[in-house]
């Protein structure tokens, strides 16, 4: 083990290829080698993707990394500049009628009465006047919003206005749903609210396909996930492949002696490295044996625990678990099963950090 | 309740658009439809409308249909002497003849004021004028002094409240050369300009009278002989009759029919703009793009203003017409006049409408469409500027070429053709062309700037960057 090990800022031998795209029969989204610019930035590049009918999919990355762009080309308001989209076997613009979008940056019409807002959404979204006024009465009730009908937008709190913002995404009963950023802005009752209507509406038959920063939304929620970071994709799985096959390889220790030195642990045979938190697994300054090139910083005489330690490839996690264990009287040992936000976290440093964000970039604000 | 999701599970939608039935769905047409009555509902009917279009003109032309029965309103009654030295005797005897004449004249303002506007409608330029010199009850008894040595005395007299004037005619005055002889006139302090006014006519009046009647003179006759003669101006019409000629009011048509299409079209262009530039900042524009294509949104838009514009084009007309009919006067306006309203309306409306849609969508604020709106208001401001030398000269240079200049034709063309000079038929044909071509041009790339504009956001483009997005794929 040496400081020059391989870092979790370049791309694990033991991180599979998790580009496993989902067969294009039956699908309700179809994207192909999408590209798309802003000036000279580089919104969405070379981007693949296939949506099956029925999936409820998250759609993830960081800020600025192309999701509202991808999204905003499925919907047919702005165009590739090179590649094919097809939604519903169509474009976007020939089944609006079948499609609900809730975009990153909705709005309401301020002096607009709620019922009146939901009616003439409705109306544009295909709806007569009739089933625009018995569906946004429907829904109002269904989301606890009973009563507020004659109230002006401007009246409501902003998670009752993002509420009623869904509210106009689904009225239409559309087939396909795309999500922007659905629950940013609401408080945990309300998302826990929000998330049992788009599993429903996902068990009903509906396609949803969501964008969000929420991992653990993401992976109580979706079937399927795709994560893109700099408009390139870098993982289109279902959740079941991504945790299949992203083997758990960081062991959660708590010695029993709180003094003990984070050198000590390192000196275990198959320890690749050793910090107080996963984050800090990849400073050197914890790693043993520093670099020459390198100044090392002093090692902590305690850690905070517990200690994450994470096995060095070509040694089995269970052994070094096994070898800690009875080199050191412990408290608490376990093997980390690897969370959406692990798998998140480790895929977006290794494709090279976070994206800037495209701010004053048309048609590229948010992810 | 049924619940709109509840489909049972695993079963897909098989119809065209999802759940919803087909007797449940609407037409494309019905959305531009949806579009359009929003905007109008929520530009027409709303108090600020009411109020601004509506109540607004309505108030004015009813403060001015009675403003002169306010400025009618009588001052307080004067009782009391005017001492006037003339020795001859002439200034007094028809000072007091004029005073007793104003005692005795009725005094109810309202007849006073009605019969001025009657006068004022049949072309009396002095006869709303004169309102203004009601002076209400005027009792006044004049003493005669022959003395010149008793001025001071008198003077003093006025001072003390005594007197109401005091009045010293220069005898000169009464000659055939009076020169630069003068009468000295004294009021009280408190006196009201409108009596003192009225003093003076009265005493300019008496003397000229005196004047006459010292050189032997006939007052009547001669006023009557220097009275100008009435001339009874008649224009021929289509028909092969006459109708009584009004030069003033016919002036008036052209730029009242001008007018009366800027503000319509003006007004809801501005609507548009500002509810196209709060549909973008209220960010439900995206929302809005995700059920309807930005050329329905915009078809919409356009069609739900124009309904505004045209009841504010209604509402402005009718009162401008049932204010000629009430003066007798609605035979100014040829039929064939409202026709040409109709169209060059129609072109001015989608021009100024599409200007004004584009730059909505490519602003985030009403400041910054200022900049955008600009240049095109120069232009459209061409005709307002040059209305007189365009009614003047209906067919100069001027006002021929300005008729096929884009967004200035419909404006400058009513002018000419509401204006008493026939215009060439091939001239109104060739610009009802050009107007409509430019007009569709207009749409077509107006509708192009919207499909961008509506989904830029930060820094506002300027007019080349916006001639650019026409091309944009």
């Amino acid at each position: 083990m040496t400081a020059s090990a391989p870092s979790a800022l370049a791309p694990r031998p033991h991180f599979p290829n998790m580009i496993r795209p989902a067969p294009e029969t039956d699908a309700a989204i179809t994207l192909r080698n999408v590209e798309k610019r802003f000036g000279g930035t580089r919104a969405v590049s070379g981007l693949d993707l296939v949506v099956p009918r029925g999936s409820l999919c998250g759609f993830l990355g960081p800020n600025g990394a192309g999701k509202s762009t991808t999204i905003r080309m499925i919907m047919s308001i702005i165009y590739p500049d090179s590649g094919s989209v097809r939604v519903l076997d169509d474009t976007a613009l020939a089944n609006k009628d079948r499609i609900g979008y809730l975009p990153e940056e909705r709005g309401l019409y301020r002096t607009m009465r709620v019922g009146e807002f939901l009616v003439y959404l409705g109306r544009l979204k295909g709806l007569t006047a009739a089933a625009a006024h018995r569906n946004a009465g429907e829904w109002l009730e269904r989301i606890d919003l009973r009563g507020i009908a004659k109230k002006k937008c401007q009246e409501l709190s902003k998670g009752m206005q993002q509420k009623v913002q869904f509210i106009a995404s689904v009225i239409h009963d559309p087939e396909l749903l795309i999500l922007d950023e659905p629950f940013s802005g609401l408080d945990p009752v309300n998302t826990h609210l929000l998330t049992g209507i788009i599993q429903e509406l996902n068990r009903s038959g509906k396609t949803i396909i969501f964008s969000t920063h929420q991992m653990y939304t993401a992976e109580a929620m979706c079937d399927r996930v795709v994560l893109i970071n700099h408009g390139t994709k870098l993982l289109d799985a279902t959740l079941s492949e991504v945790r299949a096959q992203f083997e758990p390889r960081e062991i959660q220790f708590e010695p029993v002696d709180e003094t003990l030195p984070v050198e000590r642990v390192l000196a275990v045979p198959g320890v690749e490295a050793c910090a107080p938190d996963a984050f800090a697994l990849d400073e050197p300054a914890v790693d043993s044996g520093a670099d020459e090139e390198r100044p090392s910083r002093p090692l902590p005489q305690t850690s905070t625990y517990p200690l994450t330690v994470r096995a060095a490839d070509g040694h089995d996690p269970q052994r070094v678990m096994h070898t800690i264990l009875s080199t050191f009287p412990t408290r608490m040992i376990a093997l980390k099963r690897p969370t959406l936000n692990d798998v998140f976290f480790q895929l977006v440093h290794a494709s090279g950090g976070t994206a800037p964000a495209l701010s004053n970039i048309p048609q590229a604000t948010g992810g | 309740m049924t619940n709109p999701i509840s489909r049972p599970t695993g079963q897909r939608p098989t119809n065209f658009s999802g759940g919803i039935p087909a007797r449940e769905r609407s037409t494309p047409a019905s959305k531009v439809m949806a579009v359009a009555w929003r905007e109008f509902k929520h530009t027409a009917l709303t108090k600020a409308f009411l109020f601004g279009a509506v109540i607004l003109p309505l108030l004015i032309w009813g403060i001015i249909a009675i403003s002169p029965l306010f400025l009618s309103r009588e001052p307080p009654p004067l009782t009391g002497t005017i001492a006037i030295i003339d020795p001859s005797g002439l200034v007094v005897a028809e000072a007091t003849k004029q005073f007793a004449e104003l005692e005795n004249r009725p005094k109810n303002p309202a007849e006073g004021a009605m019969e001025a506007m009657t006068q004022a409608s049949k072309g009396d330029p002095t006869a709303l004028a004169q309102l203004g010199e009601d002076t209400g009850k005027v009792i006044i008894t004049i003493t005669s002094e022959t003395d010149p040595a008793k001025a001071e005395e008198l003077r003093a007299k006025v001072g003390a409240n005594e007197l109401v004037a005091f009045v010293n005619v220069d005898q000169q005055l009464l000659t055939a050369t009076p020169g630069d002889a003068r009468l000295d006139l004294l009021v009280q302090t408190t006196t009201s300009p409108k009596h003192t006014s009225l003093f003076t006519r009265v005493l300019r009046n008496a003397t000229v009278k005196a004047r006459i009647a010292n050189t032997g003179g006939n007052y009547d006759q001669l006023t009557a002989m220097l009275k100008s003669p009435e001339i009874n101006t008649e224009r021929a019409t289509r028909g092969g009759g006459t109708a009584k000629e009004r030069g003033d009011a016919r002036m008036l048509v052209p730029i009242v029919f001008m007018m009366l299409m800027w503000i319509a079209t003006f007004s809801s262009g501005q609507y548009l703009l500002t509810t196209t530039i709060e549909e973008k900042s209220n960010k439900v524009m995206e929302v809005l793009l995700s059920a309807v294509s930005p050329m329905q949104l915009l078809m919409g838009k356009i069609l739900g203003q124009a309904f505004v514009s045209g009841l504010i084009i209604l509402i402005y007309g009718s009162v401008a017409f049932s204010g000629l009919a009430f003066l007798s006067m609605a035979d100014l306006i040829q039929p064939m006049l409202v026709v040409y309203l109709v169209i060059y309306f129609t072109m001015a409306y989608f021009m100024i409408a599409t200007i004004m849609a584009a730059v909505g969508s490519a602003v985030s604020d009403l400041r910054e469409a200022q900049a955008l709106v600009t240049p095109a208001m120069m232009i459209l401001m061409l005709p307002m500027i040059l209305w007189l030398p365009i009614s003047d000269s209906p067919n100069g240079t001027l006002a021929t070429v300005t008729s096929f200049l884009p967004p200035a034709i419909p404006f400058v063309m009513m002018l000419r053709l509401a204006g008493s000079e026939p215009i060439a038929i091939w001239q109104v044909i060739l610009s009802i062309v050009v107007g409509f071509a430019s007009m569709f041009a207009m749409i077509w790339g107006g509708a192009r700037i919207f499909r961008v504009g509506v989904l830029m956001q930060g820094k506002p483009p300027t007019p080349l960057e916006l001639l650019k997005w026409i091309r944009y794929r």
